[in-house]
């Protein structure tokens, strides 16, 4: 080992571990210095006016985006603010030719959301396993299980494997055509103490079960695949007090399912911009109607269908994120690459690298010229021009610091 | 050679090393005791409740203990260095300058491995009752992204004591914090797998970043 | 083939010059005795030779290779001691020995174990509850015990009392007498040098003054009691062959190159009558004063 090489090898090191650290901190900086606070706009389908109404930034919108007051925007929303149209004695006994009943809507409404982080399943060593026999649990449950070349049930309160709840499990899923090892598990989202729809899986060849825990014996269901070709890459189970709808699937090709409960049909929501890993998308489910919400980088698209699934409406609305801005076009000019490790929409720690390759043609050309013509004198300044180049605004401060 | 550098650190940090050992196993004790009485107070399945489903895990307080170990044994080991330029007594000896400088290193991170390792034993033996053997090598992963940026932590101290410069050692500790910044982002189960590749990476360019140092202390940061 | 050898070495300070094209060689077996004053080069030649600053210029070579590329093997052969006798404080007696026994395997724990055991210490006392002049012995001690082959030692005498500097020096040229050791040494306490050393680099203002023998360096200069016939002040800038200029009332003590009939022409050649112009003896201060001046 030469020493020469070893120590350039070494100057190239710490240059590294700068450009890391500055293309993590100074965007993070440059954002936090210049983000103002930016509330997603939330819009709302009234089938009795039949159309759109949003709330952006504490406005309240028709949906041409003219402003509206708060009082007349609330009664065009009865299936929404009904609890205070209720207490303000102006709630309609129908809505859309629909008779309505506050047990009705409480029943009927029900909103889940869909981020980034949720289709970024994290495989756990243990799930939770809660008995589906409808008893509100007071406590803790006692009973976990792991999932992997078999199912394990681990009791807690005997801190030990509960052999006799392991058999059943295994053999009740066995018995329906289960195939070991297990590749996913889906639960409840929101992970609630009464749960009646247990657990979900995929097994070694793709199929879709359900599990459930129904007092001390198990129930395993299977469900039809629309076509041989489909798969689940990912599944949300609903919490719905109508017991209408199971959950939510997701295709390896970002197409939207539900499953409905009762049939055990997949059925496929038209849906074809979705992005899983990058935006929201929203499910709300009314008396009459149900919305999905996609929220994109520059606009938020409603889809309104109605209880079987046939599009009543859409509705776009352009939003206007912080790339958009002239602090964020900066941004995409002035950093060549950012690191980021969690953002507040994707609760989650990991290292990813994006680059703004608009900086190659302008900044990084600039600062790559000015190292040329500051250090001309010095050797090897071409070489550290081009590097220059490559890491930007990074590279140039990192060079002038280490001479 | 080897057996010299390692036995003058030996020298230097052994007392460092006992305190921190105690310090640690000491502080493992404590938790298994606040584990303990609230397993009593809340019952072991709330317990497991929180740790599986609300991922609030239990030992995320005594984490920030290994970067700052990993700093303080980079002090004992190298302010003694820095006090009337030893590190060109330490340099001087006849080898390879940058293999004395790694092998100090070496002896650095080997310590602190060693150390976290006995932590991790006796925290694996105290909490068998508890938690499961699935749990605890999921739990694993967590304390090895911690370890991984106190050897990291630790190597950025230590360049701050062999760098010459202002300038260097203010670009180090900035360094220092900013990256030690990222492991409070949200302390849970699983979520720091993806960081362990990072920081891995992070400690072999650090490491290596000692020739540079080296180097410069060479060429002509030595001041009359 | 000369141990140590330095050609036209060149050295400056943001851009403030220390070292001016200086040339000297270390013959084997000889000691060399680098003097000069305060910001004269010395330390600035040391830390070039032991390879801890590149030179601006010039080639400096100990046992033929670069000193900035020393192998393992030649620093084997090479002990320094550092300014301030630099040793590492938290370890006691024994640990500092069986430290660098390890890296030295021609190590004599006899030369050790002789010259520590006499500060009647403990093996279990730390170098840093010892005195100056106790850790100057023991630095010494662990020096001579490398049988190295070059000894560079920079400012040995820094803080030590005329007790500890003596036993420093007798140790020392005892040893290299005996072992045939090539030496080279500075300090600012020159009379110890004058005892030890066969040769002499003069450094002034990073220059080299003098490189020689100490025997030339001393015929190179003398030492002279002028008696004037009548007492009259003389302006020493006038004695352009005077390096030192010494008055009391009608004497005038002058360091000069020149040889005693030189200088009573060129006191002639001023008009200043002297009665007496006789050589007196002179000391290696006296001399290294004479060429360099008080300040």
């Amino acid at each position: 080992m030469k020493n020469s090489f070893v120590k350039y090898f070494g100057r190239i090191c710490f240059l590294m571990v700068l450009i890391i650290t500055m293309a993590y901190l100074m965007p993070l900086v440059y954002k936090l210095m210049t983000e103002g606070k930016t509330n997603v706009p939330f819009i709302l389908y009234s089938p009795d006016k039949k159309g759109f109404f949003v709330i952006d930034g504490g406005k309240f919108l028709d949906e041409n985006r003219h402003p509206i007051a708060k009082k007349k925007f609330e009664s065009a929303l009865p299936l929404f603010f009904y609890s205070k149209l209720l207490k303000e004695g102006t709630m309609p006994d129908s809505v859309d030719g629909m008779a309505v009943s506050p047990v009705l809507l409480n029943t009927n409404n029900f909103n889940e959301s869909i981020y980034p982080i949720d289709v970024d399943i994290v495989e756990k060593p243990y799930y939770l396993l809660l008995n589906c026999s409808g008893v509100n649990l007071t406590n803790a449950p006692d009973f976990y299980f792991s999932a992997t070349s078999s199912f394990n049930v681990f009791n807690i309160k005997l801190n030990q494997t509960d052999t006799l709840l392991s058999r059943k499990m295994n053999m009740a899923a066995i018995r329906k055509g289960f195939v070991f090892p297990v590749k996913a598990v889906y639960g409840n989202k929101s992970v609630k103490m009464i749960n009646m729809d247990g657990n979900f899986f995929v097994d070694a060849c793709n199929n879709f079960f359900q599990i459930k825990l129904i007092s001390d014996s198990f129930s395993v269901s299977t469900f039809p695949f629309p076509d041989s070709f489909f798969r689940i890459s990912c599944f949300f189970n609903f919490d719905m007090r109508n017991h209408e709808l199971l959950g939510l699937a997701l295709t390896p090709d970002n197409q939207i399912f539900v499953l409905e409960h009762g049939t055990n049909n997949f059925i496929k929501i038209p849906i074809a911009d979705y992005r899983p890993n990058q935006d929201v998308l929203r499910f709300s489910n009314n008396v009459n109607h149900r919305t999905f919400t996609v929220i994109g980088d520059t606009v938020i698209t409603q889809y309104v269908y109605n209880k079987s699934f046939s599009e009543i409406a859409r509705y776009h609305y352009p939003i206007k994120r912080y790339e958009q801005t002239v602090a964020g076009k900066i941004q995409k000019y002035v950093f060549p690459f950012e690191i980021s490790f969690s953002s507040p929409n994707r609760l989650k720690v990991s290292p990813a690298i994006a680059f703004n390759f608009a900086s190659y043609f302008g900044l990084n050309l600039l600062l790559s010229l000015l190292y040329y013509v500051l250090r001309r004198s010095s050797s090897g300044v071409v070489k550290a021009a081009v590097f220059v180049y490559c890491t930007g605004l990074f590279g140039f401060i990192a060079l002038l610091v280490i001479k | 050679m080897l057996k010299g550098v390692f036995y003058k650190e030996y020298i230097k940090t052994r007392r460092t090393l006992l305190w921190m050992l105690l310090v640690l196993i000491g502080a493992t004790f404590a938790l298994f005791l606040f584990v303990n009485h609230e397993i009593e107070v809340k019952q072991v399945s709330f317990f497991w409740f929180q740790q599986m489903v609300s991922n609030n895990l239990f030992f995320v307080w005594m984490l920030p203990v290994f970067p700052l170990m990993a700093a303080i044994f980079g002090v004992v080991q190298f302010l003694p260095e820095t006090i009337g330029r030893r590190f060109r007594l330490s340099l001087f000896m006849p080898e390879n300058e940058l293999v004395i400088s790694f092998s100090m290193l070496g002896f650095g991170l080997l310590a602190l491995t060693l150390l976290f390792t006995l932590q991790f034993v006796v925290f694996a033996v105290l909490f068998s009752g508890i938690i499961t053997l699935i749990w605890l090598l999921a739990a694993a992963k967590v304390f090895v992204c911690f370890w991984l940026f106190s050897f990291a932590t630790y190597l950025l101290i230590v360049l701050i004591f062999i760098a010459q410069k202002t300038t260097y050692r203010m670009v180090l500790a900035v360094t220092a914090l900013v990256q030690s910044s990222i492991l409070f982002i949200k302390p849970q189960l699983n979520i720091f797998d993806c960081l362990i590749p990072y920081a891995a990476i992070l400690v072999m360019l650090l490491f290596f970043s000692t020739s540079f140092f080296i180097h410069h202390y060479k060429t002509g940061s030595y001041e009359l | 083939m000369a141990v140590i050898d330095v050609h036209n070495l060149s050295h400056a300070y943001n851009k403030k010059p220390v070292l001016k094209n200086v040339c000297f060689s270390v013959e084997k077996g000889r000691i060399l005795g680098i003097i000069g004053k305060n910001g004269a080069g010395k330390s600035t030649t040391i830390n070039v030779l032991n390879g801890f600053l590149f030179p601006n210029s010039g080639s400096v070579k100990v046992f033929g290779e670069n000193s900035n590329e020393l192998t393992a093997d030649t620093r084997r052969r090479i002990g320094v001691l550092f300014e301030g006798h630099l040793l590492h404080n938290y370890m006691t007696l024994k640990e500092v020995a069986n430290y660098t026994k390890s890296f030295f395997p021609q190590w004599d724990d006899e030369t050790y174990n002789k010259l520590t055991l006499r500060l009647k210490l403990l093996d279990k006392q730390k170098i840093s509850t010892l005195s100056c002049g106790q850790r100057s012995q023991v630095a010494l001690a662990l020096l001579l015990a490398q049988r190295a082959e070059l000894l560079i030692l920079d400012d040995f005498s820094m803080g030590l009392d005329p007790g500890y500097r003596r036993l420093f020096v007798e140790t020392l040229k005892s040893y290299v007498q005996y072992h045939n050791t090539t030496v080279l040494i500075t300090s600012h306490i020159i009379q110890d040098l004058e005892y030890l050393v066969d040769d002499i680099l003069l450094l002034n203002k990073g220059e080299a003054l003098f490189n020689g023998t100490l025997t030339s360096f001393m015929q190179s200069i003398a030492r002279y009691k002028v008696l004037l016939v009548e007492p009259q002040v003389v302006n020493p800038e006038v004695l352009w062959f005077a390096n030192d200029v010494f008055q009391v009332e009608n004497e005038l003590f002058i360091l000069s190159r020149l040889a005693l009939n030189e200088l009573l022409g060129a006191f002639a050649a001023l008009n200043i009558q002297v009665t007496q112009i006789k050589s007196i003896p002179m000391s290696l201060e006296d001399a290294f004063i004479g060429l360099t001046g008080k300040f």
